[in-house]
């Protein structure tokens, strides 16, 4: 149709005052070319519904990116971290599980060439590392490698919050730098928490064995061995070690599932921060050691704290304050 | 109906397929409710990482078209209530979830109209689409885009023709179907 061009340079007003003219005295010359025109217009007013945004979609890319994020399971099996299934690791003799839950304050954001960084910006993510590790990163956690893992050893560097489940390597011993601690995975699997602008490192083991070195302000080095069901917390701010019982809930970051009963406030809050992402500051030394109980499942922050807002008949207040929450009130 | 594992289950490749299917058309559709572009993909992608946790239980010869877009509509309108201050009341909710209903199969049209353009437009050379896309959908003018990418006027006129041809042809059946009276709406305005 040679007047193709010319009825869209109409419709997109691109045509000039002689076009215009040759236009109508072709759209008047029969029925026949009225409607050629309403079927073009047709298409022309539908393929306008739409944007930029949507039409510029790369799919390609965006199939990247999600796949990124999938684990890959050919037996479709879902983790959960109570029930593990070592099903596509079973090669690899998994003999015990680890679980340590740590808190990490720096940032660690490498750009050589030769470090590979893995990056939780979105939330929650999964991944792999090149010895079959399976790591799982909670929201602005990140873990660093080099070229040289897997080489002698496995170094790596967390910030933030993690779960790792370790292929077992007994020749090449997996070491996690947390910041002020180094942990070095004497079993096969273990988690690993480490909360940003924390004073405190907190390590968990749920099975297995793991050493944790820290250096004491006098510059000697401190060296503990935890086996499961122990737990030690490493505060940043007096460079003391001091083992701790285990509270059910270092999960909950995960899982959104939690249960406290007369647990202090410290630790309510500082699960809900890991869990929820938000910052959370007890100004007041006493209202630290109130003991809490209340259960959540799945639920939104706010629903939580309204709960235990009301449990404690309003007596304990949260309060936002541009970016973070502050826990004001006290306790009989 | 038993279960036979072999029967459920959703492998990578169609797991792949669906994704790339219905990627845009959801993400137009969220974009109805959310308004912000990279709001709307992070729904899409939440929901087919969602998607692909519970693979093993999923009937791959089941349409999972409405199950998709359902679910992204769902996390819309808790991304709305969420963004809403803390305060929202009960009431709240259900004004939000009823005024939506009556919107939502508009939306899904919508949505599956742009869905249709976009794979006609893939399909074109790169330079055609780009060319077609700022004149329809960033405004330019002929000569802007001219300037733009260093290319002649009339070969502007050209790549807008052939791309406008493609989506006459490929929209064809689209306009038969569903559109008349959306198009006399249209011609209206």
């Amino acid at each position: 149709m040679e007047n193709f061009d010319l009825i869209i340079k109409y419709l997109n007003n691109e045509a000039n005052a002689e076009e215009k003219k040759t236009f109508e005295l072709w759209l008047a010359e029969s029925n026949e070319n009225q409607k050629q025109f309403d079927s073009l217009k047709q298409t022309w007013l539908l393929s306008n519904q739409s944007s930029k945004e949507i039409q510029n979609i790369n799919i390609e890319a965006e199939w990247s990116k999600i796949n990124a994020h999938l684990k890959d399971n050919t037996q479709g099996k879902i983790k959960s971290i109570s029930n593990k299934t070592y099903s596509r690791k079973s090669f690899l003799q998994i003999a015990a599980s680890i679980i340590i839950l740590l808190s990490i304050g720096t940032v660690l954001l490498s750009r050589e060439s030769q470090t590979s960084i893995i990056f939780a910006e979105k939330g929650i993510l999964d991944q792999e590392l090149p010895d079959g590790t399976s790591i799982c990163l909670n929201k602005n956690a990140s873990l660093e490698y080099t070229q040289e893992f897997n080489k002698n050893e496995r170094f790596v560097k967390l910030q933030g919050d993690a779960n790792f489940d370790v292929a077992h390597n007994p020749e090449k011993p997996f070491i996690i730098d947390a910041g002020n601690i180094n942990i070095k995975v004497l079993g096969t699997s273990f988690m690993v928490h480490a909360p940003k602008n924390s004073k405190y490192r907190e390590v968990i083991v749920e099975k297995g064995k793991v050493e944790v070195k820290s250096k004491n302000k006098d510059g000697s080095e401190n060296k503990v061995i935890l086996v499961k069901g122990q737990k030690v917390i490493f505060d940043v701010e007096t460079n003391s070690v001091r083992r701790a019982a285990i509270d059910q809930n270092y999960n909950a970051w995960r899982t959104k599932i939690f249960r406290f009963v007369d647990a202090p406030m410290h630790l309510v809050a500082r699960r809900l921060s890991q869990a929820y992402h938000h910052e959370i500051i007890i100004p007041n030394q006493k209202t630290m050691n109130c003991p809490i109980t209340v259960e959540g499942n799945k639920e939104s922050f706010e629903v939580i704290i309204d709960r235990i807002e009301e449990n404690y008949n309003r007596e304990i207040l949260f309060k936002k304050k541009s970016d973070r929450y502050e826990i004001h009130g006290s306790c009989r | 109906m038993t279960k036979n594992s072999k029967n459920i289950g959703l492998a990578k490749s169609e797991f792949e397929d669906l994704f790339k299917t219905y990627f845009v058309g959801l993400s137009a559709f969220a974009q109805k409710y959310v308004k912000d572009i990279d709001s709307a993909k992070e729904i899409v992608h939440d929901v087919f990482v969602n998607l692909w946790n519970k693979r093993a239980t999923i009937d791959p010869k089941k349409s999972l078209k409405s199950y998709l877009f359902t679910a992204v509509k769902n996390r819309c309108l808790n991304k709305i209530r969420d963004d809403k201050k803390f305060d929202t009341s009960i009431e709240d909710l259900d004004t939000v979830s009823n005024q939506f209903k009556a919107e939502d199969q508009d939306h899904l049209e919508l949505a599956e109209l742009e869905q249709k353009i976009h794979s006609i437009l893939m399909q074109l050379p790169e330079k055609c689409r780009a060319v077609f896309i700022l004149s329809r959908y960033e405004g330019k003018k002929y000569k802007e885009i001219s300037q733009e990418l260093n290319i002649a006027q009339k070969t502007v006129e050209t790549h807008i023709s052939k791309a406008l041809k493609a989506l006459r042809l490929g929209l064809g059946n689209y306009l038969k179907l569903c559109i008349t009276a959306f198009i006399i709406w249209l011609n209206k305005g």
